[in-house]
């Protein structure tokens, strides 16, 4: 527990702790990346391990089901191969009267005919009641021996028919005898019919079942030793070393005999002294299972892999995407603050301007009476005089009143309103209101205004407010004893462009490129001046009337701004 | 200048200094001058039988506002000519007055020709119309 918390604070950090906003970034990367990885690679490993013991289970039982059957079928098979046999001989046997078998002739008859129906029988004799083989026919010289010693010929004295085990007997190689007798035993008219077989057939009994390479097949004797060879358990004669179960049916079981893993089945055949076995290594442990594991393995591997490389990527996407967001969401707050500060500013204005010009209007009205009763004087000796310092004093206050108009046209620019509007008496308005800080600073203003140009659909505040704030930008710039050009014009493509150009140092051509970004320009010019509005919200404000706003600098020339806008702009809200 | 023009003003402004100014200004130019302070004082002298030609009427004003005052003159006193006068400069509120039927309007401070020639066109206008 206490190395899963060390994990967990090492990738997430000490619960609680303040974050800056780039180490939230990372709190939230590692977040998504542990909760969707959790989410993918979870259940795929539940379901991969699921499936993966459930496909062995049932490979398992597959397998022991196709091992009962070929047992069933091997067992069914040898059956039918030695019961075919003994049938034929007991029914040949029965269309011979007794003696007749004892002629060699009959015999040659009968085995030629056995032999076509069944090539693995070796040879063939006929015995009298005392176990002298009164006829042979076949490869030995076994003509009169007396296999009256014999087990396998005591074990069938007295039955109709007889299958013996395997033995080497007289002619010293593995085999077993099929023999059938007719007549009472111990009477004279008995005889018996015995045929050979070579163990080694038995071999080719059971290859003829249809058993892949990876089961071996064998029959083992009652004593627990060969009687046909395995692969695995060595040569005829040879101790099987495994459990043996003496059962009709079949029956599976699994063993480790040879360090791996086996399926193995037994069955009895029926009436004989063999017990059938067939070992094969289960398909969960053999070459199959092991290329079915890496494939499952291989394929789960890829899509997971697949799947972290997606949520790396996806995760990567949302990642920028809050960042982009929240970015924006600063933009927006800024903006917005800046907005409510030049409305606060607006409104202080207009509060200002109004409270002034009531006095001022008291003021014209006081100095307007004084100079109506001076004129109707015809005894004042310095009427002129007078007349002429009160016209000053009405002159200044004029000024005054010039002022509070302006201030109350600025202070109405949060306004939002289209009409049309005349660049040049825009530019004007807004040269008459920074003219006299130009004055101090020795700083010429030159207007080129083409009378030309049409008027524009747009917002006569908002456009105050551009201008207002590049040229002050350019008072700034130039800062004392320089010039400002500017030139209103109609471009081919019918847009009203005005160019402001500056004797300034100039903007370094590595951030003209970023001077409208958010906050950028206060890198190299104090544009807290004036209206206090920066070149990125002057740059929103003119693409919110539909226009464009660029900026050159040619070395050494100071800075030019070119903004241009349509005749009319229906997007203008 | 004191020829008597018989032109009858009522000057309605709340700043008594700008108003008693100016309306002595008026008389030595000949009009008939009486003024209120507030938009209701106004509207009592109306509704006491006197009828000037033209009233001058400032927008903003405690009590009942310069463009209710309008409002209530025209629907009351229809005859009679009324020039807005504000120091508030706001071009919306001087059209709402010219909507509301005034005469014209002036921003403040006013010059003392172009407020007399106002005064002298509403009364002729409204001369005129009585014609």
């Amino acid at each position: 527990m206490r190395l899963v918390t060390r994990i967990f604070r090492s990738w997430f950090g000490a619960p609680g702790a303040e974050l800056t906003r780039r180490q939230r970034y990372a709190y939230m990367w590692k977040l998504f990346i542990t909760v969707m990885s959790t989410a993918v690679i979870v259940p795929l490993a539940v379901a991969t391990t699921i499936s993966f013991y459930q496909y062995r289970s049932l490979s398992n039982q597959e397998t022991r089901d196709k091992l009962t059957l070929d047992t069933q079928s091997a067992k069914q098979a040898f059956e039918y191969h030695i019961n075919e046999t003994l049938s034929t001989m007991l029914v040949v046997a029965q269309g011979y009267e007794y003696g007749e078998l004892f002629e060699q002739d009959n015999l040659e008859t009968l085995f030629a005919r056995l032999r076509n129906e069944y090539w693995w029988v070796v040879d063939l004799g006929a015995l009298d009641v005392n176990g002298v083989q009164k006829a042979y026919v076949g490869p030995f010289p076994f003509q009169g021996v007396d296999y009256s010693g014999q087990d396998w010929f005591q074990n069938a004295y007295s039955r109709k028919s007889n299958v013996s085990d395997i033995f080497t007997g007289y002619r010293g190689s593995p085999h077993f005898v099929v023999s059938v007798t007719n007549g009472v035993p111990g009477s004279d008219g008995y005889w018996m019919l015995r045929a050979s077989i070579d163990a080694e057939h038995l071999k080719g009994f059971i290859t003829t079942i249809n058993t892949d390479a990876a089961t071996d097949m064998f029959l083992v004797g009652q004593d627990g030793t060969l009687r046909t060879r395995s692969n695995n358990h060595g040569s005829v004669g040879d101790p099987y070393g495994g459990p043996l179960a003496a059962l009709n049916h079949v029956t599976v079981q699994e063993t480790k005999e040879s360090g791996s893993p086996e399926l193995m089945a037994q069955t009895q055949i029926e009436g004989l002294p063999w017990i059938l076995v067939l070992e094969r290594q289960g398909l969960v442990h053999g070459n199959s299972w092991n290329q079915f594991r890496m494939q499952l393995f291989g394929i789960v591997f890829l899509c997971a892999a697949a799947a972290l490389y997606i949520i790396f990527r996806v995760t990567r996407v949302m990642i920028n995407m809050i960042v982009k967001a929240d970015t924006r969401r600063d933009e927006i707050l800024a903006e917005a603050q800046h907005t409510a500060k030049l409305a606060s500013v607006g409104q202080l204005a207009a509060g200002v301007a109004h409270e002034i010009n009531n006095p001022l209007a008291i003021i014209t009205e006081k100095i307007g009476l004084i100079q109506d009763l001076t004129k109707q004087s015809s005894t004042f000796s310095e009427k002129e005089r007078f007349l002429d310092l009160t016209k000053g004093a009405a002159d200044a206050v004029e000024r005054c009143r010039d002022i509070t108009h302006r201030l109350l046209g600025f202070a109405r620019r949060m306004d939002v309103k289209t009409e049309p509007v005349r660049l040049n008496d825009v530019i004007r308005d807004v040269i008459s209101f920074v003219e006299r800080e130009a004055g101090y600073r020795n700083i010429r203003i030159e207007m080129s205004l083409d009378d030309e140009i049409p008027a524009i659909i747009s917002d006569r505040g908002q456009l105050q407010q551009i201008f207002l704030n590049i040229i002050n930008n350019a008072i700034d710039a130039v800062d004392k004893d320089g010039f400002i050009r500017i030139g209103t014009t109609v471009e081919k493509s019918g847009m009203v462009s005005t160019t402001i150009t500056d004797s300034g140092p100039g903007i370094p051509s590595n951030i003209i490129g970023h001077i409208f970004e958010p906050f950028f320009t206060t890198k190299f010019r104090n544009d807290t001046s004036g209206t206090g509005l920066g070149l990125s919200i002057t740059y929103g404000l003119v693409k919110k009337l539909c226009g464009q706003i660029n900026a050159k600098s040619p070395p050494g020339e100071g800075a030019s701004f070119i903004v241009e806008f349509p005749v009319n702009c229906d997007a203008v809200d | 200048m004191r020829e008597a023009k018989e032109i009858n003003v009522l000057l309605v402004d709340d700043e008594t200094e700008f108003a008693e100014t100016l309306a002595e200004r008026l008389r030595l130019r000949a009009f008939n001058v009486t003024v209120a302070s507030r938009a209701e004082e106004a509207l009592a002298v109306l509704d006491s039988g006197t009828r000037p030609d033209v009233i001058l009427l400032d927008l903003k004003m405690p009590g009942l506002d310069g463009l209710d005052a309008l409002g209530e003159i025209r629907s009351r006193y229809p005859e009679v000519a009324t020039i807005m006068l504000t120091g508030h400069g706001a071009t919306e509120t001087s059209m709402e007055g010219m909507r509301k039927g005034a005469f014209d309007y002036l921003l403040k401070p006013v010059d003392i020709g172009d407020l007399t020639a106002k005064i002298e066109q509403a009364a002729g206008k409204k001369t005129g119309g009585r014609q």
